[in-house]
């Protein structure tokens, strides 16, 4: 009796373990495939969509890419100068609005002052609405600030705007114990130096993880530029690839799998601190 | 050398919660003084107002002669030890130690020789290159005591520092604190909730409870003169025991009585002269017996046959549990590891009765405390002047002198009160002695660091003009004015749970509130100002001590935000609005033997009304509401 229950048990088990595999593979599926796709696209020998064996390209090569960088000419394709777009405007937003979040936080986290609940509340609900909501009207203030097809105008609107998603940095502020500040008021320190010298050292976490998400937002934005960008010198890479024709499609891949390496390989690197200044604010330890 | 004064000590939070209360107290240079009670008793609120980290809502705090109420904690000379040690994560052992002189800017030599003196003290200088996560609880607390001995302060506060450490450890770390005390020779200040570390590491420790100071004393003379029932209770484990026993008079000898016509134990004529008062005589009382002195053996005329119900065998004792009359609890009995006694069994308890505790059933004090303040019948015209010119009002009414038990003295001096005392006992306090006996008839309590025999004799005694008071007889309040506040002292009041005389009156007030009352006089003592204000309704009198300018501001938590002084009219401001709620044309000072000018409107700055009206709208109010 109990070795038929045995089989029985392991068979159940047995299934339930291949259930969870067929569904994680078939998502997994749906997930990467369109990536692969895309790569693989990217390294088709012809340009159009059209010469495609069915699914994928049936002759192989490197060619997108170096045209990619080559052909800098026609119709003011200009990829380098586009790739550098991109990483001014990302780096500088990842500046501004790493301070700008931190500052935020910090001061929210530790601070009591008046009208702090409701604007703690205020900033949280605008940061809900969805930012092409405002298209209009940042078209109409950039105008009068002069700073439409500006680079500095988009960095300006990424940093300004970084602070309204305060919440998990100050979740993690939260999590200094309140006693380490007072023996530091204790032993005679101002309150910048008590950031300077116990607040910031404590969160590198919680900074690698701001900059990297600031960097990756204005990397991979469409409508800001779109919307603010005009000359073709200025794109950005994701609005400058959206200009290419269906022809060139394999350049278009190679265009937009170039400019997820140098993202991959950052996240690669700073895993383990992404997970450590994400869950950090969760549980108190 | 670091003397630390804590004077009329309030912390109120929102303008409702009442954290601390009317705390006075003065610590010695070098002493180890513990406050320990209940969670959310208000030590630990105190504790941080001594440190600088909580504003003092109303008070003085002086730490060794400066005071100290708007000085940064840093520029205060304390150091604090914190119950999760608080060490800087980042850093090492030894930057933790020197991050304080190091903002100090003092040079790199000292600060190396001072960390390095303090780590051989504590026994970790081969941790000093270690961070903080890198130790065990007990080093950790090493390490935050050591950065606070680096300081070199004047006083160190310490904030539960043992709650997070293991049994074992904590009694080894309490014998370390204690020779740290010895070796520094500085002043502590120790807040705990465990009545163990309070008592074995303190020289005096203050009981708390609900924001109020209930006990300030060694641990002996806590353990064995506690003043009310709570510290009797707080202190001692198990619990001391209580009944609810009768005391009766049978034919001049005082006797207390289980229950109803039950056992009756004879009380000890020494105890029955230690009594603060005759008058508990005839009513129920409370009756305490703490258990290590209940045995089982000793004097038959204070035993009571009980039945043994729970036996907890202790390893060092053996804790017994029956039911006596007068306790629905369990009474415990501790009595030796090698006792015979068994469950079921049916035994005679003995009590000690030497060591009993007597308590009153409206207000939980002891019978035998040392009063706060003796009352006694003496006629005006037999005092100093100066003591009737500090009275607040006609003194017309029947009344009482009083004055405390410590500023009896037995000296002639200048402009004192001479009075003829009867001592019929003397009880050792080991730090005083307590004299009890008669005056005029009256029974007198004196407390002195003066040394007496336990004998009957006659003395002569003396009280300074400026100890005096003078009560009415009715309803006790006090009539005369002090040099500071206090003046609604009523005894006992302490005792009693939220139930301070001028808070429970001047709490929030809205526009429509207001306060009728009648200003009686003010006195100018240099830049300060006494406010001497009688409540109209109640019939309270409250004193109000402020500053003098022309926009004064009320020191004490009354929410009052302004008083303004001019051609001797004054007015009452109301905190969050302009309000006016007293506007008094008061006037005179009580040595100008001036007539006392008390004239009041109530002055609503909307309507204008006349009192009649506004006196109709508080009597439709009712109670002003303190939830507001």
């Amino acid at each position: 009796m109990i070795k038929k229950n045995s089989k029985n048990v392991k068979l159940k088990r047995a299934a339930s373990t291949s259930l969870t595999y067929a569904i994680l593979i078939g998502v997994s599926i749906v997930f990467l495939f369109p990536c692969l796709w895309l790569i693989l696209a990217s390294f088709s020998k012809s340009g159009s969509i059209y010469s495609f064996d069915g699914f994928f390209p049936s002759e192989f090569s490197f060619d997108s890419f170096i045209t990619l960088f080559t052909d800098t000419s026609s119709s003011g394709y200009n990829y380098p100068k586009w790739f550098l777009n991109t990483l001014f405007i990302s780096v500088m937003s990842c500046i501004f609005s790493t301070l700008l979040v931190i500052a935020t936080a910090y001061t929210v986290s530790r601070f009591e002052f008046k009208a702090k609940k409701p604007l703690m509340k205020t900033t949280l609900v605008l940061g809900m609405f969805p930012s092409f909501m405002g298209m209009t009207a940042v078209y109409i203030l950039m105008t009068q600030f002069n700073l439409v097809n500006s680079h500095w105008g988009l960095i300006l609107i990424y940093s300004c705007g970084a602070p309204m998603g305060y919440l998990v940095q100050k979740g993690f502020f939260d999590t200094i114990p309140t006693s380490i500040y007072e023996a530091a008021r204790i032993d005679g320190a101002s309150n910048a130096k008590v950031f300077r010298t116990i607040t910031l050292p404590l969160s590198k976490p919680i900074i690698v993880f701001t900059a990297l998400t600031s960097f990756t937002w204005p990397w991979s934005d469409f409508i800001l530029p779109k919307l603010l960008l005009k000359e073709k010198d200025m794109y950005t890479v994701a609005v400058g690839l959206m200009n290419l024709g269906e022809t060139e499609f394999s350049r278009f891949a190679a265009g937009a799998v170039f400019i997820a390496v140098p993202i991959v390989i950052l996240y690669f690197f700073l895993i383990k601190y992404m997970i450590s200044g994400m869950t950090a604010g969760a549980v108190k330890e | 050398m670091a003397k630390v004064i804590l004077e009329n000590i309030y912390k109120v939070y929102d303008r409702k919660i009442k954290a601390v209360n009317n705390f006075n107290l003065e610590i010695e240079d070098k002493e180890f003084v513990v406050f320990v009670g209940p969670s959310g008793c208000g030590k630990s609120t105190t504790l941080r107002m001594i440190a600088g980290l909580e504003d003092i809502t109303s008070g003085n705090i002086y730490i060794g002669d400066k005071l100290v109420n708007e000085t940064e904690p840093k520029d205060r000379d304390i150091s604090m030890v914190f119950q999760n040690y608080a060490l800087y994560p980042h850093m090492t052992l030894y930057e933790n130690m020197s991050f304080g002189l190091l903002n100090k800017k003092v040079p790199a030599d000292i600060i190396d020789a001072k960390i390095k003196e303090a780590a051989e003290i504590l026994g970790i200088t081969d941790l000093l290159e270690r961070k903080p996560k890198a130790l065990s609880g007990g080093q950790r607390q090493r390490v935050a005591l050591g950065r606070a001995i680096v300081r070199d302060p004047k006083v160190f506060l310490l904030d539960e520092p043992l709650s997070n450490l293991d049994a074992k450890l904590r009694v080894q770390m309490r014998s370390e604190i204690a020779k740290l005390h010895r070796k520094l020779e500085t002043t502590f200040i120790y807040v705990t909730h465990d009545q163990t570390e309070a008592m074995t590491m303190g020289t005096r420790i203050v009981v708390m409870k609900d924001g109020f100071i209930q006990q300030v004393d060694t641990p002996s003379n806590l353990y064995e003169h506690p003043v009310n029932e709570f510290v009797a209770t707080f202190l001692g484990s198990p619990q001391m025991n209580l009944f609810e026993v009768m005391l009766i008079d049978d034919d001049g000898s005082l006797y207390i009585e289980f229950g109803e016509g039950g056992k009756r134990f004879l009380v000890p004529d020494y105890k029955r002269r230690q009594l603060v008062s005759e008058e508990y005589i005839g009513q129920k009382v409370i009756f305490g017996m703490r258990p290590e002195d209940i045995d089982e053996d000793g004097d038959r005329n204070y035993s009571i046959n009980v039945d043994v119900e729970i036996i907890e065998k202790l390893g060092s004792s053996t804790l017994t549990y029956c039911h006596i009359a007068g306790r629905e609890d369990y009474t415990i009995a501790t009595f030796d590891a090698q006792t015979k006694v068994r469950l079921d069994d049916n035994i005679e308890m003995f009590f000690n009765i030497d060591r009993m505790h007597l308590f009153s059933k409206d207000d939980s004090m002891s019978l035998f405390r040392v009063p706060l303040v003796n009352y006694l019948n003496v006629a005006i015209d037999q005092l100093p002047d100066s003591v009737s010119k500090r009275s607040v009002q006609e003194l017309s009414t029947e009344t009482l002198v009083g004055f405390n038990p410590d500023k009896i003295k037995f000296e002639k001096d200048d402009n004192c009160l001479k009075l003829d005392y009867t001592i019929t006992a003397v009880i050792d306090h080991s730090a005083y002695k307590v004299l009890y006996g008669l005056c005029g008839g009256e029974r007198l309590i004196a407390k002195t660091t003066m040394d007496f025999e336990n004998k009957i004799q006659d003395v002569s005694i003396y009280i300074n003009a400026d100890d005096i008071s003078i009560y009415d007889k009715q309803t006790l309040y006090k009539l005369t004015s002090d040099k500071y506040l206090d003046c609604v002292l009523h005894e006992g009041v302490f005792s009693q749970v939220g139930k301070h005389p001028y808070i429970i009156d001047a709490d929030v007030r809205d526009k429509k509130d207001g306060v009728c009352a009648t200003i009686q006089s003010f006195d100018m003592l240099g830049d300060k100002m006494i406010l001497n204000v009688k409540l109209q309704k109640s019939g309270k009198l409250l004193s109000y001590l402020v500053n003098t300018d022309d926009s004064i501001y009320v020191t004490m938590p009354l929410y009052f935000k302004r008083i303004k002084k001019k051609n001797g009219a004054v007015t009452l401001i109301a905190e969050d609005n302009n309000d006016t709620i007293i506007d008094g044309a008061a006037s005179s000072r009580i040595d100008d033997n001036e007539e006392i000018n008390s004239k009041v409107d109530i002055v609503d700055d909307n309507t204008n009304k006349n009192q009649d009206i506004v006196d109709q709208e508080i009597d439709d109010i009712g109670q002003v509401d303190s939830n507001l």
